[in-house]
């Protein structure tokens, strides 16, 4: 199984460089996924298993395999399983008993497999795993509004996720874990909010619990947040969007006022018409 | 009334029907066709794992079976723990046997419907993903990254909320 092995004459071994899959039909292969690399998807495996048997001087190894099969140069060549082939019902069993936050939020960027899983949008995995972690269930808090992958960040991994130096830090209802530094120069309180922005209170997530006023305080809401808002309203900044919502909400009475005017006077002439 | 199994490689094995009823597929079969001396084909199960699954069921011969409707509440209580394995199962599942045997063992558990050494497998292996970075976790299964290193960087930022707050 050299890097030198000439190319079949049957034309069936294409993709892989050195081993060929024992010269099998591409279609056959399953797993032979090359678009990669040149090298075969089991060749890094079956590499390591026959390493195994030579340091070990076991071969059994090579015989239990589930399947064998021999290449130009009469030596074996034994397929291994991959993780994907495993029907998903049962990968998905295995990745929700993964309990470790920093490798379960990692689980995604394995593979298109993986990631189809922990990133399901009927969050099924999501309830398999509160089912097998029940004593982790308190990770999945920010879950309803944040999704549960970020509930997991916030509550499982430790550190401020902003400046990423600080170790104190602390969960704010708004999706952030981040330390009082952090939270003061990223926030802004409603009171600083041009009217009617602080008024109508905005459909963003705040926090009521604020470094150093105590454990109640008046909403403070995320900067970031609130810019992303007023620009999907069309607007540069609060104050635009404030007198964009003052002029709505003057449009509504003024209009308001007209309709009751209306029905006033049609009530008024009914009256004289009964008379 | 021994009961005799036969591995898709032809291999034949005695066993008796306490250790045969671990697998609820059998347990069915038995129960269908009733006491019968011919051999019980296993198709899907090569003779080198259906001697491990065998040996598993004859150590767990004499534990309570649950019951069908219970399936849930005894798989939840066993995975409140997931590190939580028992001595003697987490040496049966490092005793020789590779990646792949593992997973063999565990498509055996689940075609002969044997639901603790299913869990303990799923666990086995989740204990081994446990800590590993995507890469380390690529290689020990031989998983192909099969993502753009733009969807790479995609997914890897959407983890990272801060990034864009």
């Amino acid at each position: 199984m050299s890097s030198n092995a000439p190319i079949s004459n049957n034309g069936l071994a294409q993709g892989c460089g050195r081993c060929r899959h024992a010269g099998r039909p591409s279609s056959e292969w399953e797993s032979h996924r090359t678009a990669g690399s040149k090298l075969c998807y089991f060749f890094k495996g079956r590499k390591s298993a026959s390493k195994k048997a030579k340091i070990t001087g076991n071969h059994k190894d090579k015989d239990t395999h589930k399947d064998k099969g021999e290449d130009g140069n009469g030596e074996q060549v034994v397929t291994l399983i991959p993780v994907p082939q495993l029907p998903f019902e049962i990968l998905e069993r295995i990745l929700s008993l993964v309990s470790d936050p920093e490798t379960l939020l990692s689980l995604p960027t394995v593979c298109k497999l993986f990631e189809q899983i922990v990133n399901n949008k009927n969050q099924a995995f999501w309830q398999e795993w509160k089912r097998a972690n029940s004593s982790l269930s308190k990770w999945l808090k920010h879950a309803p509004a944040h999704g549960a992958k970020r509930s997991v960040a916030l509550m499982a991994l430790r550190g401020c996720e902003i400046c990423e130096t600080s170790l104190w830090f602390d969960v704010y209802d708004f999706g952030v874990r981040c330390c009082y530094s952090c939270v003061r120069s990223h926030t802004i309180c409603w009171n600083r909010l041009p009217y009617p922005l602080n008024v109508e209170l905005l459909p963003l997530p705040y926090t009521s619990r604020y470094p150093g006023y105590g454990r109640f305080s008046k909403p403070h809401y995320w900067k970031a947040q609130l810019e992303r808002y007023v620009q999907e309203h069309g607007c540069e900044d609060v104050h635009e969007l404030a007198d964009q919502m003052l002029a709505e909400k003057e449009h509504a009475m003024i209009k308001n006022i007209q309709e009751r005017s209306k029905q006033r006077r049609k009530k008024l002439s009914e009256d004289s018409k009964i008379e | 009334m021994p009961v005799i199994l036969q591995a898709s490689d032809g291999q034949q094995f005695t066993i008796s029907k306490p250790v045969a009823e671990r697998s609820m597929l059998l347990k069915n079969m038995l129960d269908d066709v009733g006491e019968n001396e011919q051999a019980i084909p296993l198709p899907n199960v090569s003779g080198p794992i259906l001697a491990a699954v065998i040996e598993y069921c004859e150590h767990h011969k004499d534990e309570a079976m649950p019951a069908a409707d219970e399936d849930d509440k005894v798989f939840e209580a066993s995975k409140k723990k997931p590190d939580d394995i028992d001595q003697w199962d987490a040496d049966f599942m490092k005793q020789g046997k590779g990646n792949e045997e593992l997973f063999e063992i565990i498509l055996a558990a689940n075609y002969l419907d044997i639901k603790p050494l299913l869990d303990l497998g799923c666990k086995t292996v989740a204990n081994m993903i446990k800590g590993k970075t995507p890469e380390q976790i690529r290689e020990m299964f031989n998983i192909e990254n099969d993502f753009t290193p733009d969807e790479e960087e995609q997914i890897r930022r959407e983890n990272e909320w801060a990034a864009d707050a």
